[in-house]
């Protein structure tokens, strides 16, 4: 691991940490939106300043994925998943892509005005 | 008949008939008073001078920097032996005068002699005269002559140059009360001084050096050869202390992987680590949120410092290594006195992680600078002395006169502030992000560790980069960079893989690859004192590499095996054993003592 450098985004449409306002996605990197078993979701094509956890195997509405939860590098607290191994053909193409369940994260620019 | 001098012949000469060189015949012809030929007690003939090896160097140049060593060693018999038996004489008779005469403040004698000695083009006689009269003037003015100095800076010194300011201040001069004022107005040390000689030292630069050979010359020699020997030399680990008679060189192999020294302590991945400036101890900090101090004599833990709410990324030791500054990403930066280990201060006034801080030159005053746009000026008694709004700081260092600061910013420049006034300076761009930077100790180069895994090395005199070091990886994880070496001669980094490298600054080699380290090296530290880069890394473990065998860091004679710091030998696998140590060693935690908090 080690002392992960802090990514800034300036602009707006910064997604960051609900709870210590790290800044984790762009809404420009948004690829779709989802109401999953676990709530809104939104799937990014990537993220910064996150950790990702160990693999886990899981089957969703969508199918069985190979995941790893990933974790804000500032205060450790879970925000999403990402995907690595999709069995089903029509959903490989989110291998490599990241969710962000939508409660856990919030556009810092357009409840502050600034980043 | 011809006699070889001194007593044994040179091995392979034939004593019988040893071939008389041409410049015997030179010798006899020489201009300088004396005999070139030596007359041998009990013979009548004159016998030719006889060389025993040719040399590349013109004689007559060697023949007088050895008087002039002979001269200032206070030989005087073997000076006038030498000048008689070779033909040769250091100065001639006029330039021997323009000597005596400026060092007794002759300043007639002085001026006549510069007409006649000659020196070529016209200006340089104006620049050579007004150095004299100059002199002259300031010696008036010590002796309190202030008419007749006023008349040398009017008729004289103002026909000899066209620098109407260097005109001003002599003539501001005048004002000066007393004699003291006049020395630190115009930074002269008075007639009785050293001043005189710097005046021959200053016109020797329009003097033919054939005619007066520089001063000491030949040490000047000796030092640009033993200067070249380090320059050249591949490691430069160890001082030039070998004398004249051998070339310096560092070991073959600087540090010697055998030598190395693990130290075990922290319960999670070591971000910082760094050698106080007096190579007493060693502080590391940690994502446990505690630092350690540990002596560098036997790597015990002295002290272990606990108090921050978030992982310590930075530390800092005061100049006179009496305290010590963490950062941390609770916001916070604290303050621990070394010698007790007591919390002395925590300063609040970032809103983000700190990422760096360094001491101003005095042990009062440090900076730091945070990821939320601030660069602050602490005092150590806890109050904020400046701050400045700033890019996000993602590193910071301080030039050794405390003149210049260089923040490297989020958006890949590094951003050079005048640190007295705390205003920007100029920008330095990178392609990439810059994660780390490090400032060799006389300010000419910076390094830029950059995300794409370059080491990039700026001089800051051009402002341009002049190398690029590869072939450690990195990603993500902020790795520092560091100088090492005598003179920081050698660039050091660590890499994703658990690898040191080790890169000679001048000439780009890769000089070494040290690997000990199980995960991701974070930080180095170099220490003259004790010889030897120290390393922590994401494997909870610092390790010492002492550069030599035999260096001050080097303690393998005692235990003969690479050791930890509770005594213990090193094994491969150390992760469990270091969680057991450490919940044992938690209870010796300091408890931290009332700190002063502030309201923001």
């Amino acid at each position: 691991m080690g002392y992960m450098h802090q990514v800034f985004f300036g602009g707006k449409g910064v997604y960051a940490c609900r709870d210590c306002h790290t800044h984790i996605a762009l809404r420009s990197r948004v690829e779709s939106r989802y109401t999953g078993q676990y709530g809104r979701a939104i799937l990014f094509i990537d993220v910064v300043n996150v950790r990702a956890g160990s693999e886990d195997k899981r089957s969703m509405t969508t199918g069985v994925h190979i995941v790893r939860d990933i974790y804000c590098m500032k205060c450790h607290k879970y925000v999403g998943w990402t995907y690595i191994k999709a069995f089903e053909p029509d959903q490989r193409f989110k291998e490599g892509k990241f969710i962000l369940e939508r409660e856990l994260v919030y556009d810092v620019t357009r409840e502050w005005g600034v980043c | 008949m011809t006699l070889s001098l001194g007593g044994a012949h040179a091995p392979g000469e034939d004593p019988a008939a040893p071939a008389p060189r041409s410049s015997d015949a030179d010798l006899l012809q020489s201009p300088a008073p004396g005999p070139g030929l030596r007359r041998y007690p009990g013979l009548d003939q004159e016998a030719p001078r006889v060389c025993l090896r040719e040399s590349q160097f013109d004689e007559e140049q060697v023949v007088r920097l050895l008087l002039q060593e002979l001269h200032d060693r206070g030989f005087a018999d073997t000076f006038a032996q030498l000048q008689r038996e070779s033909g040769y004489t250091l100065e001639s008779e006029p330039i021997a005068r323009f000597r005596s005469s400026i060092l007794a403040g002759e300043w007639g004698a002085v001026e006549q002699a510069l007409l006649t000695i000659g020196i070529a083009a016209q200006d340089s006689a104006k620049a050579a005269l007004f150095i004299v009269k100059r002199q002259q003037f300031l010696e008036l003015l010590e002796a309190r002559q202030l008419k007749q100095a006023l008349l040398i800076l009017q008729n004289e010194l103002s026909t000899l140059t066209s620098d109407t300011r260097q005109l001003h201040q002599l003539s501001s001069l005048l004002m000066c009360p007393t004699p003291e004022d006049l020395r630190t107005a115009a930074d002269w040390d008075g007639g009785s001084g050293r001043s005189r000689f710097l005046v021959l030292e200053s016109l020797q630069a329009y003097i033919s050096p054939g005619k007066m050979v520089p001063v000491h010359r030949m040490e000047t020699l000796f030092g640009q050869a033993i200067a070249h020997q380090c320059n050249t030399c591949r490691y430069h680990v160890r001082p030039a202390t070998q004398g004249l008679y051998m070339d310096h060189t560092c070991a073959e192999t600087a540090f010697p992987p055998e030598l190395q020294i693990a130290l075990t302590g922290h319960g999670d991945e070591v971000w910082y680590v760094c050698f106080s400036p007096d190579g007493r101890y060693l502080a590391s900090g940690s994502r446990d949120k505690t630092c350690i101090i540990w002596d560098t004599r036997d790597y015990s833990i002295v002290h272990r410092l606990a108090g921050h709410d978030g992982e310590v990324s930075y530390l800092a030791w005061s100049p006179d290594c009496r305290l010590i500054v963490s950062a941390s990403s609770d916001k916070t930066l604290r303050l621990w006195d070394v010698e007790s280990g007591e919390h002395l201060q925590t300063f609040r006034g970032h809103a983000e992680t700190v990422a760096s801080c360094q001491w101003l030159g005095d042990s009062n005053r440090f900076v730091s600078g945070g990821l939320d746009h601030r660069i602050i000026i602490w005092s150590t008694n806890g109050n904020i002395i400046k701050q400045i709004s700033s890019p996000r700081v993602h590193d910071l260092v301080v030039s050794a006169d405390c003149r210049l600061l260089l923040v490297a910013d989020d958006k890949s420049d590094i951003h050079a502030y005048d640190l007295t006034t705390l205003t920007f300076m100029y920008n330095l761009e990178e392609p990439a992000v810059v994660m780390s930077l490090a400032l060799s100790a006389d300010a000419q180069y910076c390094l830029a560790e950059l995300r794409s895994g370059e080491l990039h090395m700026w001089d800051l005199n051009t402002r341009m980069r002049i190398r690029t070091f590869t072939g450690h990886s990195q990603g993500n994880y902020v790795i520092r960079c560091a100088f090492a070496g005598l003179d920081d001669r050698l660039v050091a980094t660590g890499s994703e893989d658990g690898t040191m490298f080790v890169w000679n600054r001048d000439t780009g080699r890769l000089l070494a690859q040290l690997k000990g380290h199980s995960d991701t090296i974070n930080v180095c530290s170099w220490s003259s004192k004790m010889a030897a880069l120290a390393t922590a890394a994401d494997d909870k473990t610092i390790r010492i590499w002492p550069a030599y065998h035999g260096a001050p860091s080097d303690n393998s004679q005692q235990s003969g095996r690479p050791r930890t710091a509770d005594g213990s030998d090193v094994s491969e696998d150390d992760d469990e054993d270091d969680d057991d140590d450490n919940q044992s060693v938690g209870s010796e935690m300091h408890s931290a003592s009332a700190s002063i908090h502030f309201s923001n």
